[in-house]
């Protein structure tokens, strides 16, 4: 048994990290399933990232995290503990997820693609009407208007609260880069967010409508969760369905868009556009990293590791791990018994709104494909923390 | 509209209709079934929503992918032929009516 403590250190996250990630990935692929990196464990193997991520001798780092940034007693910090990635294995949090399942669930989900593909096909008609089809920034004139526009019909705003959602979708999700520069940003974004929120709730309780946040207030009627709760979480929707999503849905077209084999495969078969959203994922998702801790001392691989370890399953890692995805580079739109993704991480603290993702992401590949199938992109670049990935300027041409 | 049945040790059967392609996991915790969690909401990422069917119905559902045979190892209760993840198994209006027994542990 060799201590955690005694393995030499591979710096996962410094400049290589930056400019050649898959390089650096694929390398320490090759040489162990596992590492020790400057903030604790850094987990390449796939296959090791899903069991770990399934293990109850594990929990989200949130808390721990926050802690580090010094950011106790601001508002930003109660309501993530109240988060689930905030909370450990308890049953106030199973409750919370089954009213998740009941309504975000995959067959709830599916039920909604009707409205995104309406939203997804109201924005093109809102860029055409304005002429505004070339040159466009993907992320800010369609991509994140997606999930700000579903969102707000969730909630029965106007589609002109779209804009705001999306600013403070992006406002507070900086937590996460653990960036304490952002907290005085971050603090009056969850201000705002909250005083939206609580404005919503009042108009539906007024005007009872027949949608998600209907929906939710129900459960709150039925005692089924309290009156913080509903606050919580309908906050907890805005602010993870929108920059998370928008982000991907404009990656997913980034990595279709610049492979006209792949482009061209889809418009002659539309049917391959969820296998396309899924590789596309594979390829260049959003999420770098999920986190965890460690509860206990365990052991893997022969390393011991103590108790109250940061343990990171390395997302970009896992998806390049060639013993589940061979020719990890090749965008193979035929995968043959290809696992989840891990971009939603994994467990009991999977991502509840991915139902609902994958769908906004088909519908606007789908869109495109059937609409603007001449589309092309002519600049892209994107960025990338140890924890996120985000689109800074997507340029494409709509054509029809 | 199809049915499901629902037996576990600890409660009396219940009986819930399903809508179009809810699975045996959702519809569970749409009805607040006891005994099914779908912790990961039917990503098959928990193995929390695990139910044994009958060999009938096994046959007529299917073998578990290899990725859910991975996480039914991880269920707390014990794996057995029959074993499914609620949340992998889809049930159609026009399938017949389902059993579907709860272990008594997730």
């Amino acid at each position: 048994m060799i201590a955690f403590s005694e393995l030499p250190i591979l710096n996962l996250r410094g400049k290589e990290f930056r400019e050649n990630p898959n390089e650096l990935h694929d390398r320490a692929l090759s040489t162990g399933r596992i590492h020790r990196g400057k903030h604790g464990a850094e987990v390449v193997s796939y296959k090791l990232a899903q069991e770990l991520m399934r293990d109850k001798r594990l929990r989200t780092n949130q808390v721990s995290f926050m802690n580090d940034m010094g950011i106790q007693g601001t508002l930003t910090y109660e309501f993530r503990c109240r988060m689930l990635v905030g909370q450990g294995f308890t049953q106030d949090r199973t409750t919370i997820r089954q009213v998740f399942v009941r309504h975000l669930g995959p067959s709830r989900a599916e039920e909604m693609r009707q409205t995104i593909r309406v939203i997804c096909n109201d924005i093109l008609d809102g860029l055409v009407a304005e002429g505004k089809t070339r040159g466009i920034e993907f992320y800010d004139d369609l991509a994140v208007l997606i999930p700000s526009r579903l969102y707000c019909h969730w909630v029965g705003a106007p589609k002109e609260d779209a804009p705001f959602v999306a600013r403070i979708s992006d406002q507070v999700l900086r937590v996460f880069t653990r960036d304490t520069s952002f907290m005085p940003s971050i603090e009056s974004g969850y201000h705002e967010l909250f005083d939206y929120i609580d404005a919503q709730i009042a108009d539906a309780r007024r005007n009872p409508q027949d949608n998600l946040l209907g929906a939710l207030i129900a459960e709150t009627d039925k005692d089924v969760w309290t009156e913080g709760h509903l606050r919580d979480f309908a906050a907890m929707i805005l602010e993870a369905s929108t920059d998370n999503t928008a982000n991907q849905i404009a990656m997913v077209a980034a990595m279709v868009l610049s492979r006209p084999h792949v482009w061209e495969a889809v418009k002659a078969d539309p049917e391959l556009v969820p296998a396309a959203v899924k590789e596309s994922i594979r390829l260049h998702s959003r999420s770098v990293r999920a986190t965890r801790e460690t509860l206990e001392p365990i052991e893997v691989d022969g390393i011991s590791i103590p108790a109250g370890t940061p343990v990171s399953m390395v997302i970009w890692a896992a998806h390049r791990d060639p013993t589940v995805f061979p020719n990890p580079d090749e965008f193979d739109l035929h995968r043959e018994r290809a696992p989840n993704i891990q971009t939603y991480g994994g467990g009991v603290f999977s991502c509840l709104g991915q139902f609902v993702a994958e769908i906004e992401m088909e519908e606007m590949l789908r869109a495109l494909v059937e609409r603007f199938p001449n589309t092309q992109m002519e600049t892209l670049e994107t960025e990338h923390d140890p924890f996120v990935s985000r689109v800074a300027t997507m340029k494409v041409n709509l054509l029809p | 509209m199809s049915t499901i049945t629902y037996i576990s040790n600890n409660d009396s059967p219940r009986e819930v209709r399903t809508d179009v392609g809810m699975s045996v996991m959702e519809a569970a915790i749409a009805h607040n079934i006891p005994g099914i969690i779908g912790e990961c909401g039917g990503a098959c990422a928990c193995a929390t929503c695990h139910i044994y069917l009958s060999s009938e119905a096994f046959e007529k559902y299917g073998s578990p992918n290899v990725f859910e045979k991975d996480m039914l190892e991880f269920a707390t209760a014990e794996a057995r032929s029959t074993s499914r993840l609620g949340c992998q198994v889809k049930v159609h209006p026009d399938d017949p009516p389902l059993t579907v027994t709860i272990p008594d542990s997730q």
